[in-house]
């Protein structure tokens, strides 16, 4: 214990080094900009900013990308709250009960509540990081091919069953994404696959220009094709509210705490996102409130359990990330770049020698989370005028700055071809139902599942499916998961029926 | 068949045939090379058929296919606007091949905006922080090397 005592310390003075620290401020602004400005999301921010991790020592990487993507979701309140517009599917629980209060002159309050409840959820799931570490790591130690294999494969099969609706679709995509990461020269036999003759793919398909491609470019699309401003109308600027906002999360910091549980555990389930988190710790609130009759029409109780756990869910998603290498939605799929990029491998390294590194990331979180708290506090009437900005500028301007992202993976024109395709891809699967995050999760984890699945067939054989009690109770849970997406999808399908 | 006019039902015969290619394209390599891509190609056309028949069952009784969100009515009708977007992106990426990133990334947006309804001060305020971030941010400050303009390839041939 001691030595992750002393680990939690350095990954903290990790944090204050000035390099660092400017690029944790620069990140946050980022988030703030991001997470402000509906359409865009931590997603699009992760994937527009992972090229400005190459080169960068992992400090500064890790605390760029994680003080933007921290931070989204505070912002991504502030137009919920005062003008309706819920900038993301996290942020529709927020929306639910910060507005009507906005409407009855309670703007402040309700946006204060937001900040703090986010705040307070990070801190308490951080917490719970930090007890539940050691004894994560003694289960990980334990771990060989065949568990990090079945573990790929539980990421994949969590996310393919749970993001949409059609679990058919979501494990078809899953299966292409991880198709998709075999292009390349293999590092069994030294053959290339699918690389057409293409000097370009032989070190296989870069994911930045992949994903900005297949979640970015939609965004944009459809922000130019509605062409007008992102928000019409405003309800005043808040007034006041601080410090009532504070004591909503101090009366009701039981109510936070849960959340926040309920919001991290879901962050720790692949495939699991915010959403999910955020209505999940909403039905909580209605069903344990003794008069819950006021939910829905501007519950200072809506807005907390809603922030707390969409606050929770992002250092809980950290968890499989780091410590197993299973990104557990879209934007830790991106982060998982970012390990590569920096030459870090996820897993146990992350629970030993990089320890340090490993708590600064969820110290990155909660000072995050704190920083914009007191920066939205101070700027949120100048903020939100971003929300008034023509798609006309933003659309183009966000354009310019994907480009240049998009070209970093290779610095050829090749990668913009590959942007440019991902973007026709992400657009139909986007306005067909067919869900995009399985397909980076795969793109992201297909290395990670070959390489175990060969090693794991070379030196088991088939014994590994049986003797391995891991790999037994994940291999039923898969199952599981399966059966259950396609007996949901069964039901929604006959409910629909006239 | 209201199957055969869904562009999800269409997706998901595509996902099928990749499958199907994948499997056909890795028949003749080691098979340590072939084993992973053979396994994801069978399930990705297994799944994408299942996909498929169960779309034909579906539109049999005149449901559309399982899970079908209803946005194909709305892509289908307004199909002439992602177009125009797009066109418009390929024309960005035609300008940065031509005549590379610091040109044509300020070239399109003031060839966008003004053509949208945006004053010409603002447009050039918006290309000028876009040239700021190409040239002096990522070019001079990062270091990062931008392929070279097709133009300026052919003027050095």
């Amino acid at each position: 214990m001691a030595d992750m005592l002393h680990a939690a310390q350095l990954g903290f003075f990790n944090l204050l080094i000035p390099e660092v620290f400017l690029f944790l401020v620069i990140g946050i602004a980022s988030g703030l900009f991001f997470g402000l400005v509906p359409g865009l999301s931590g997603l699009t921010g992760m994937g527009m900013l992972l090229p400005f991790a190459i080169g960068q020592p992992p400090e500064v990487a890790f605390a760029f990308l994680l003080g933007m993507y921290a931070v989204t979701t505070q912002a991504d309140a502030i137009p919920a709250i005062l003008i309706g517009v819920p900038g993301t599917s996290a942020a529709q629980a927020t929306y639910l009960d910060g507005y009507p209060m906005a409407r009855r002159g309670e703007a402040g309050r309700a946006l204060s509540a937001s900040y703090f409840a986010s705040v307070f959820g990070t801190i308490v799931f951080a917490g719970v990081i930090l007890l539940i570490l050691p004894f994560l790591r003694l289960i990980i130690d334990g771990f060989g091919a065949p568990e990090f294999f079945i573990f790929g494969v539980f990421g994949l099969v969590m996310a393919g069953s749970l993001v949409g609706d059609n679990v058919l679709r979501g494990l078809i995509v899953a299966a292409f994404g991880l198709l998709l990461a075999t292009v390349g020269f293999t590092g069994a036999t030294g053959e290339a696959r699918y690389t057409f003759g293409l000097v370009y793919l032989e070190d296989g398909l870069p994911l930045v220009p992949v994903a900005l491609g297949l979640f970015a470019i939609p965004e944009v699309v459809d922000l130019m094709i509605r062409g007008s401003s992102i928000a019409d109308r405003t309800r005043g600027a808040p007034k006041g509210g601080a410090l009532a906002g504070l004591r909503d999360v101090v009366v009701n910091g039981w109510l936070s705490a849960r959340a926040a549980v309920i919001g991290g555990v879901c962050g720790v389930v692949p495939g699991l996102g915010g959403s999910v988190a955020e209505w999940l710790a909403y039905g909580h609130a209605v069903q344990t409130a003794k008069d819950n009759d006021r939910f829905g029409k501007g519950d200072v109780r809506g807005v907390l359990a809603a922030e707390a756990s969409t606050a929770a869910q992002k250092p809980g998603a950290l968890i499989p990330t780091v410590a197993l290498g299973i990104p557990g939605n879209a934007s830790m799929a991106l982060l998982m770049g970012a390990f590569l990029i920096v030459g870090i491998r996820p897993g146990q390294e992350m629970l030993h020698e990089r320890l340090p590194l490993t708590f600064q990331m969820v110290w990155t979180v909660v000072v995050a989370n704190l920083i914009a708290a007191v920066v939205c506090l101070i700027l949120q009437r100048y903020l939100i005028r971003l929300c008034y900005l023509p798609a006309a500028i933003i659309g183009p301007a966000i354009l310019g700055f994907m480009v240049v992202g998009a070209n970093m993976a290779t610095n050829t024109f090749a990668d913009l071809i590959v942007f440019l395709a991902a973007g026709v891809v992400g657009y139909v699967m986007k306005h067909t139902g067919w869900p995009r995050v399985p397909l980076i999760i795969g793109l992201v984890l297909g290395a990670l599942v070959e390489t175990n699945f060969v090693i794991t067939s070379q030196i088991y054989g088939y014994s590994w499916l049986w003797e391995r009690p891991i790999v037994l109770v994940v291999g039923v849970v898969c199952v599981l998961t399966i059966v259950g997406g396609i007996v949901r999808g069964y039901r929604k399908s006959r409910t629909k029926r006239p | 068949m209201p199957a055969l006019k869904s562009l999800s039902w269409w997706f998901g015969v595509a996902m099928g045939a990749v499958g199907v290619a994948a499997v056909v394209m890795a028949g003749g390599w080691e098979f340590e090379t072939q084993l992973f891509p053979i396994v994801l190609g069978a399930v990705m056309a297994t799944l994408a058929a299942a996909h498929t028949v169960l779309g034909v069952a579906h539109s049999l009784r005149a449901e559309g296919p399982p899970g079908d969100d209803g946005d194909d009515a709305g892509t289908r009708g307004a199909v002439s606007a992602p177009l125009a977007c797009f066109a418009w992106i390929g024309g960005l990426m035609a300008l940065i091949y031509v005549y590379g990133f610091a040109v044509g990334v300020p070239a399109f947006v003031l060839l966008y905006m003004p053509r949208h309804g945006v004053r010409w001060l603002t447009a050039l305020a918006t290309a000028a922080l876009l040239w700021a971030f190409v040239e002096l941010v990522m070019g001079r400050l990062m270091g990062v090397s931008f392929p070279d303009p097709a133009l300026w390839l052919l003027f050095r041939s």
